[in-house]
């Protein structure tokens, strides 16, 4: 259906404008754009504000004459002058016949989307990663190697680069390119908008590595005011950065939620919808309602730091409080929107490996409903050591503890699944375990740092690094993993080479378990987190987690090269290697263009595995057609 | 199935009822009013950590003329609402004279602001009262203009005859996105110009 344009018919060829634009320029349109802007700018504004001025107008010029340059307002702007694109444009912008290219092109078809997501996030690991080696390394002896300046811009755009990472790691890449296939969707509902939250976040990351050359931020990644008042403009940087990834994963999440309510296939009602997609809708919605409130902090930031407003210097009636409940009313929430992704990948994986259905579905949705709902009501937990209301320490601190219990539904959902399955150790199982090994240490501290005493103890130590790497790196980050290998053959056609990915699943948890649990023994003993040299007392610990921090870098390399290597030369995957029910599954690999030729029909829940399972032939994923898509099952799912 | 071409491509679900247009203004609104949400909550927290008088003296607003703006962009609210109306009934001149009325109300809105602001005796500099009362009423006339803009398009597009009784999807999500821009207006002038 809809296939009217056929290739070489120029009256029908469509694309216009479209066709000249990529990546390169928009990359060459940024740089002009931003030239301009900051040479006018340079030119008329002189004071005390002039530097962030100049620098702030650059960045914002860098990201329009980008966006521009790349394509993303032709959609808009020919809908603006009444001439809407035609079929044969929209074929074009999906990236209809384009082989390699459409990779740096804006295009608008959700699986190209997820793969440019999956390459991003794994450059932004590879540079947090290089970060965090760096500060073990100045971290291994107790006098400072790089000195305490450096040592804090490294530290901050560790925390800064990490976090935009991990929020983006599943819902960018799997969320975009699997759920709308599990949900039986051709596309997600405004594909436009999706390609543009990609090349949004894409034009951040110059911005935000420009931090470096411009003073850096010496306030590590929560970037508390006043100091952020104070900064080098590498603030500016920093806080454009910020609000530009705010604008984009709300686009993406906007986009998502509305997919996953209105485009999910006839007969999918929401208890046979699929935990991942529960666990990508909800997330998308604690963003969208967290996510402002981070922007708000750094506009105020911003208008501060440019035209002399003082929400944040209280000489002028302005409070610094304010910009940490701000934060926080984010910045807590924020992790959740890390987890919450990943438990839901894990969810999914995890009956197709353990041959039985998902354990308490609706338990599942109750616990992440329960998280979301809780974590907006625990931000003052970071906060307990300001002096402020103690009256207000117990009501944060219960609601803390409380959402361990949501929490430990879902931790009780993975292992009900697991109990007595017939568990198939593959490669994403093995994640699986791990998630659940290091998950439970950084939950269970977690509840020891929401005790107010405890906190008065620990807080601004190293045991709560430690803590938050084991939940966010130990625990969200396997689930990432885990997503990578199990859905890597839909992705890239091809198998993930198991052997080398075993020997990195080893080497990686050897290593994070021991660097991790030397820093919470450190921590125990009292070092201050964010500083460059310290008492010879914590020598010992803090050389252990250096080396296990390289044994953990080992690791991530190994596995590194054997994506990139299975991606090239691996072996091809058929259309269902797991054997697994949901619908990304029954369609070929690789995806067509469409999906689904003729939209599926839904007659049952998604975890089926009740029945014998049927074998799926190799020959199905190459050879047969997107409408016979080797249905494992007929009876429960009716193309 | 009585779809056009355009509807059956790869993009868009031949299934679809809902205009999707309409589910994803009101999500991308809900993001929206949580970012006013923190410049109340910026407003309050400044307000509870102020010494002494708030609003500090020589900081002085007036109460009657925002009131007219007030109800002005208020009724503006309706007269949106009547051009969907309209454009439901499939009349399209009718549709378009509430939209050019609405488009006038909303530029009185945005001309009375900036008087405001003209003749106010603080500016954003002066203290951490008049960063809070020019940063949301800022934010919110920003939201006014594109607004605005919205409005232009629309006519623009209406004049190509882009919208029928059975497809105006985009005026429903530019008529809810004026709804909300009334309502935080509501909320802001309560708390910038009542209760103080």
């Amino acid at each position: 259906m809809g296939e009217t344009a056929t290739v070489g018919d120029q009256h029908l060829r469509g694309g216009g404008v479209m066709r000249r634009l990529n990546a390169f320029t928009g990359v060459v349109a940024g740089i002009v754009a931003a030239a301009l802007g900051w040479g006018i700018s340079r030119a008329l504004m002189s004071g005390p504000y002039a530097d962030d001025r100049t620098i702030s107008i650059a960045m914002v010029c860098w990201i329009l004459g980008f966006l521009v340059g790349v394509g993303a307002f032709t959609g808009p702007v020919r809908w603006a002058l009444g001439r809407d694109l035609t079929h044969a444009d929209e074929q074009f912008m999906a990236g209809k016949d384009q082989g390699a290219f459409r990779f740096f092109r804006f295009t608008t078809d959700h699986k190209v989307i997820g793969v440019q997501y999956l390459v991003l996030g794994m450059v932004t690991f590879g540079v947090g990663g290089i970060l965090a080696l760096l500060i073990r390394t100045e971290a291994a002896r107790p006098t400072s190697t790089f000195g305490p300046a450096t040592y804090n811009a490294i530290v901050g755009l560790h925390g800064i680069v990490m976090v935009v990472a991990t929020i983006i790691m599943i819902v960018g890449p799997f969320g975009n390119f699997v759920m709308p296939i599990m949900i039986g969707a051709r596309d997600m509902a405004f594909p436009r908008l999706n390609a543009l939250s990609f090349w949004t976040l894409f034009a951040a990351v110059p911005v935000l590595l420009s931090a470096i050359f411009l003073g850096g931020i010496p306030t590590g990644w929560s970037a508390y005011a006043p100091l952020a008042d104070q900064a080098p403009p590498g603030m500016d940087a920093f806080l454009i950065t910020i609000i530009l990834f705010v604008v984009s994963s709300g686009a993406g999440a906007v986009n998502l939620v509305t997919t996953a309510v209105t485009m999910r296939a006839r007969g999918m009602t929401w208890n046979r919808t699929p935990i991942f997609v529960w666990g990508v809708a909800v997330t998308s919605i604690l963003g969208l309602f967290v996510m402002p409130a981070f922007m708000a902090s750094q506009v105020l930031e911003g208008l501060d730091r440019t035209i002399g407003t003082s929400f944040y210097i209280a000489a002028r009636g302005g409070s610094p409080w304010l910009y940490e409940n701000l934060f926080w009313l984010m910045g807590h929430p924020e992790v959740y929107v890390i987890l919450l992704p990943a438990v839901a990948a894990i969810m999914e994986i995890t009956p197709v490996f353990s041959r039985k259905p998902l354990f308490g579905f609706s338990a599942a949705i109750i616990g992440e409903i329960g998280i979301v709902t809780l974590s907006v009501f625990v931000w003052a937990h970071h906060m307990f050591t300001t002096g402020w209301a103690p009256a207000l320490n117990g009501p944060f601190m219960l609601t803390t503890e409380l959402i361990s219990i949501p929490t430990g539904l879902l931790i009780l959902v993975i292992i009900g699944t697991m109990w007595r399955g017939r568990i198939w150790t593959r490669l994403p199982m093995m994640f699986v375990y791990a998630f659940l090994w290091n998950f439970i240490i950084g939950g269970i501290t977690g509840i020891y740092l929401s005790d107010v005493p405890v906190d008065y103890q620990l807080h601004g130590s190293l045991f709560v690094t430690a803590h938050f790497h084991f939940t966010l790196m130990g625990g969200a980050m396997m689930g990432a993993l885990a997503a990578l290998c199990f859905w890597f053959p839909k992705m890239t056609g091809r198998m993930l080479d198991e052997r080398l990915g075993k020997v990195s699943f080893w080497i990686t948890q050897i290593g994070f378990n021991i660097t991790f649990l030397a820093i919470f023994y450190i921590g125990l003993q009292g070092e201050p987190r964010r500083v460059a040299d310290y008492p010879a007392t914590f020598a010992t610990g803090n050389l252990v987690a250096t080396i296990g921090a390289y044994i953990l870098a080992i690791g991530m390399l190994i596995l590194l090269y054997d994506v990139i290597w299975s991606w090239r030369h691996g072996e091809r995957a058929t259309s269902n290697p797991w054997g697994a029910k949901t619908l990304e599954w029954q369609v070929p690999t690789p995806v067509p263009l469409e999906n689904f030729e003729v939209l599926p029909v839904v007659t049952s829940d998604p975890y089926g595995y009740g029945e014998p399972v049927q074998p799926v032939a190799a020959s199905v994923a190459t050879g047969a057609g997107p409408g016979s898509p080797g249905l494992a099952d007929p009876g429960r799912l009716t193309p | 199935m009585a779809v056009s071409a355009r509807r059956m491509g790869p993009t868009v679900h031949p299934a679809q009822r809902v205009p999707l247009l309409n589910v994803g203004i009101i999500i991308f609104l809900a993001s929206e009013l949580m970012f006013f949400a923190s410049l109340f909550g910026m407003y309050f927290t400044l307000r509870g950590q102020a010494h002494g008088l708030w609003p500090p003296l020589g900081t002085d607003l007036p109460f009657v003329r925002p009131l007219i703006f007030t109800i002005d962009l208020v009724a503006s609210s309706f007269t949106m609402q009547m051009g969907v109306r309209a454009i439901k009934r499939g009349d399209v001149s009718a549709f378009r004279r509430w939209v050019v009325l609405t488009f006038v109300m909303g530029v009185v809105f945005l001309t009375g602001q900036g008087y405001d602001w003209m003749t106010a005796n603080f500016h954003v500099a002066t203290n951490a009262y008049g960063s809070a009362f020019y940063t949301m009423t800022g934010f919110h006339g920003l939201h006014v203009l594109a607004g605005l803009l919205v409005m232009l398009v629309i006519l623009g597009r209406s004049a190509a005859g882009a919208y029928t009784a059975e497809r105006h999807a985009a005026v429903e999500a530019a008529t809810y996105y004026w709804h909300f821009v009334d309502v935080v207006w509501v909320g802001l002038f309560t708390v910038l110009f009542i209760i103080k």
